[in-house]
């Protein structure tokens, strides 16, 4: 049934249905609806779960690590900062197996202090051993948390799903909101293999030898990279029961075009509507990654391989290297047969808005120039 | 595609009121956005959301800069020339006040609408008397004002979305679509 | 209305205040007691985002925003920094809400204070983290409506109390001041500004819009927190010494829960629990107390 509601309030009906059972959040600007609307679920009866009200991100993540290590299903939502102060906890989460599930609302970092949407704060936490999962509406919010819960669970890894902030997340708009019936039918209790408790002590976490470590991460790198293939089997079940398809990889009129930008998050959105308006134009596709970690490499070699020329548009910026989807693109098509001339593009830092307008000249930029410049090309603001 | 601006200042509803006329919108079978401008709000500081309305679905995620309609809570703000920047040729205006602030210029070939939406406020007792609520009057005045959508669709949408007061809110919407005027 | 200007303000009007915002009161009456020879480090609060956006800002001193739980340490980095350079004479003022001293800040606060850093710590408490929307704190009083205590889970622990933990930590000064007594915080603020090591005043800041109530009853509200005593004005030194500031006398809580709607909740049974609780925690710091000190 389809009613109006927030990326937001999208993410917190998700994690209701998903029956999450320890919630620790602190509010932090544009998450804040989250941790309200998850707090008033407990307070109303309708999420039967622990909300704690913890004093920071840093606890928040570390009162999750806890609460999952105990065999609980465990949920958290950040931004940003708030993300930032969580990272040596993202570490350790991932080392530790936890399939825990954290929404981050994407928000520039400080200094100096924006509001505005960028994708820096989760994307400087892809080293940490966590999958991350882009969304462009508010629809795949909610299904993303579902599929992520499950995800996580089966695969032992935690699972972070992205969202614009502002963009997605204070965008009011039609959403297909499933029935907790529906949802327990996909999504079963979490039973955790590895847990405390008294019955069968163990004890987790102590220190190893290099050897031991260098096992723990050759097998992690193995999960994640069976993560993948285990995403795309959830969503074919995903799509029998609620009839809505996601992939990790997804395109848009590539075959024959004379350019493909890639992008993730909303700015697909706007790219689309571009698509739309732009019959007439020249032949342009698209290419939208939803999945970041683990790195769909292979589906991407096979989304660009025979294309002319493709744009990656990233809203984020590693200084002194570049955008990051760029990075991890370009260097997944070396050696590639068939591969296309590159772009990087730089743009909507900040929250600086990109409109179809804007879309178009980049367009016209991009197919006046050939090759493959090192250098990035920056939108305009 | 329709564009709808409403401004008005922080604390008086403006984000509420554009989920209600998206809310009016979607009842008529269209695909709906409605959003914030956004960035740290305070009480009494200018804000503005933004509705759009399409029959298919909307993809793109960006700002709202040619509204055909521009809903301004507070005919105060009229003095500010940006609240009224990017409207379309021939777009039209939906105004808060009694009447029409000295010295206030129509842009171009746009039709001006005003209702005292203060007014009903006070006499649907909502909010208080030095912060009266009047989103859900004004929805009902863009109802009849624009055409766009029925009454009927306005009210069901203060049912849904409005948390407190519904009657009330109700009263005040039926009443600001009958006193809603062309100036 | 043309107001008669007292003296220099070190706040610029335009700042992005909330009408009737007490941050802002108390933050014009600290810094004119300050005076010209003193750094601001603010952590992320509303007195961060009242302060203003690039390019304009409400403060005349210098102005440093640094991140939400750091207040206390990069004041203190400030100073250091400072001194190093052969000043030891700018006051370092850290100004932090109940968030950033309270939760987030603690370590940073008790970490400063356990060392004894030379900075002027003061936290404008709105008993919750009212830039992000009215989200509960630990310096929330029990009973009260947020957004995260909302009707069914109301706030059900009580106000952490911050002045014992420092007091524990035997810093040279630590008080308590509000808006509704203006000469009485500015005298705390110059006597602070002249000692050395961690000084820290705790001021109550109504906030309008999170404690539910009309604007122009700010003051009002400041100082039935007194009168009720839920809020008394003493000072500290090193740990131990006590002195109540001149109040006038006391009165019940009633005035004080009525008032606010963040408290519509509070049953009678509440407000008599609230009233013994207050009683003895008067009752208690009298007796701890020396004779007020000055003048009313």
């Amino acid at each position: 049934m389809k009613r109006l509601l927030t990326g937001n309030e999208s993410a917190a009906t998700a994690v209701k249905f998903s029956r999450a059972q320890v919630i620790a959040a602190y509010p932090i600007t544009p998450q804040t609806s989250i941790a309200e609307k998850l707090a008033e679920y407990v307070a109303r009866g309708e999420l039967k779960g622990r909300y704690m009200k913890v004093e920071s991100e840093t606890a928040a993540m570390a009162a999750c690590i806890g609460a999952s290590m105990a065999g609980a299903r465990a949920f958290t939502a950040t931004s940003s900062q708030g993300l930032a102060l969580m990272h040596e906890l993202l570490h350790w989460a991932s080392g530790a197996r936890l399939p825990i599930v954290l929404v981050n609302v994407n928000r520039s970092m400080a200094a100096p202090w924006s509001l505005g949407v960028d994708q820096n704060d989760s994307l400087s936490q892809r080293d940490t051993g966590w999958m991350q999962l882009y969304c462009e509406t508010g629809q795949e919010v909610l299904d993303s948390i579902l599929i992520a819960f499950r995800l996580a669970e089966e695969t032992h890894l935690p699972v972070m799903v992205a969202m614009d902030g502002f963009l997605l997340s204070h965008y009011f708009e039609p959403v297909d909101i499933p029935s907790q019936e529906e949802v327990d039918r996909f999504l079963p209790r979490r039973k955790a293999r590895f847990r405390l408790d008294p019955k069968h002590p163990s004890t987790f976490g102590g220190g190893v030898s290099s050897g031991v470590l260098y096992d723990l991460r050759r097998k992690i790198q193995a999960d994640m990279e069976a993560a993948s293939e285990h995403f795309e089997k959830l969503c074919t079940g995903f799509s029998r029961a609620f009839g809505r398809s996601y992939r990790p990889v997804e395109t848009f009129q590539t075959e024959g075009s004379d350019l493909t930008l890639i992008t993730s998050g909303t700015l697909t959105g706007t790219v689309k509507a571009f698509l739309k308006g732009n019959r007439q134009g020249p032949k342009v596709g698209l290419v939208k990654i939803r999945m970041f970690r683990p790195f769909p490499g292979e589906e991407i070699r096979r989304a660009l391989k025979g294309l002319k020329r493709v744009a990656i548009l990233d809203r984020n910026l590693s200084p002194g290297a570049g955008g990051i989807f760029s990075q991890e693109i370009k260097a997944s098509l070396l050696g590639l047969e068939g591969a296309p001339s590159v772009v990087s593009v730089v743009g909507g830092l900040g929250g600086v808005d990109i409109t179809p307008e804007h879309i178009e000249r980049l367009v016209k930029e991009l197919l006046s120039r050939k090759g493959s410049p090192v250098e990035t090309l920056w939108m305009e603001a | 595609m329709i564009e709808i601006k409403i401004s008005g200042r922080g604390g008086q509803g403006v984000v509420l009121a554009s989920q209600i006329l998206a809310a009016a919108f979607f009842k008529n079978g269209m695909w709906v956005q409605a959003f914030p401008s956004f960035g740290a709000e305070r009480r009494g500081a200018p804000v503005s959301a933004f509705v759009r309305a399409d029959r298919e679905e909307m993809t793109l995620r960006c700002g709202v800069y040619r509204p055909e309609w521009i809903i301004v809570l507070d005919a105060q703000l009229l003095q500010n020339p940006v609240i009224l920047s990017g409207l379309k040729e021939n777009g039209s205006i939906l105004v808060n006040g009694k009447e029409i602030p000295e010295g206030f210029q129509k842009p171009g070939e746009s039709q001006v609408f005003m209702v005292d939406a203060v007014a009903i406020a006070h006499s649907c007792r909502l909010g208080s008397a030095s912060f009266p609520i009047v989103n859900t009057a004004m929805a009902g005045a863009f109802a009849r004002a624009s055409g766009m959508i029925p009454l009927e669709s306005v009210l069901d949408a203060v049912r849904e979305t409005v948390p407190v007061e519904q009657e009330r809110n109700e009263a005040a919407a039926r009443e600001a679509y009958e006193r809603v005027r062309k100036v | 209305m043309e107001c008669p200007r007292l003296h220099e303000e070190l706040v610029s009007p335009g700042h992005f205040a909330c009408p009737g915002c007490g941050e802002t009161i108390a933050f014009r009456h600290v810094l004119h007691a300050l005076g010209k020879d003193t750094v601001v480090v603010t952590s992320a609060g509303c007195g961060s985002v009242v302060d203003g956006y690039y390019p304009t800002t409400a403060s005349k001193l210098p102005f440093f925003h640094c991140s939400f739980g750091t207040a206390a340490t990069t004041a203190a980095g400030v100073k250091a920094g400072l001194e190093m350079q052969g000043n030891r004479r700018t006051t370092v003022l850290a100004w932090a809400g109940d968030g950033g001293t309270f939760d987030i800040g603690l370590q940073s606060l008790s970490g400063a204070a356990e060392r004894n850093e030379d900075i002027l710590y003061v936290c404008y408490d709105n008993e919750a983290y009212m830039n992000t929307g009215v989200q509960r704190s630990s310096a929330t009083p029990k009973g009260t409506w947020t957004t995260t205590t909302p009707k069914g889970a109301l706030e059900d622990r009580p106000k952490k109390n911050l002045i014992a933990i420092l007091a524990a930590h035997e810093i040279p000064y630590l008080s308590t001041a509000t808006v509704a007594y203006p000469k009485d915080l500015e005298g705390k603020i110059r006597r602070a500004k002249k000692m050395k090591g961690f000084r820290f005043i705790h001021i109550l800041s109504p906030c309008p819009p999170g404690w539910v109530y009309p604007p122009e009853k700010t003051v009002r509200i400041a100082r039935l927190a007194v009168l009720s005593r839920i809020f008394p004005l003493f000072e500290i030194e090193n740990g131990n010494e006590y002195s109540l500031s001149p109040m006038e006398e006391k009165m019940p809580v009633t005035e004080y829960i009525r008032a606010q709607g963040r408290f519509r909740n509070f049953t009678e049974e509440d407000i008599a629990a609230l009233q013994k609780n207050v009683d003895r925690a008067w009752e208690d710091l009298v007796a701890r107390s020396r004779p007020a000190r000055g003048k009313g």
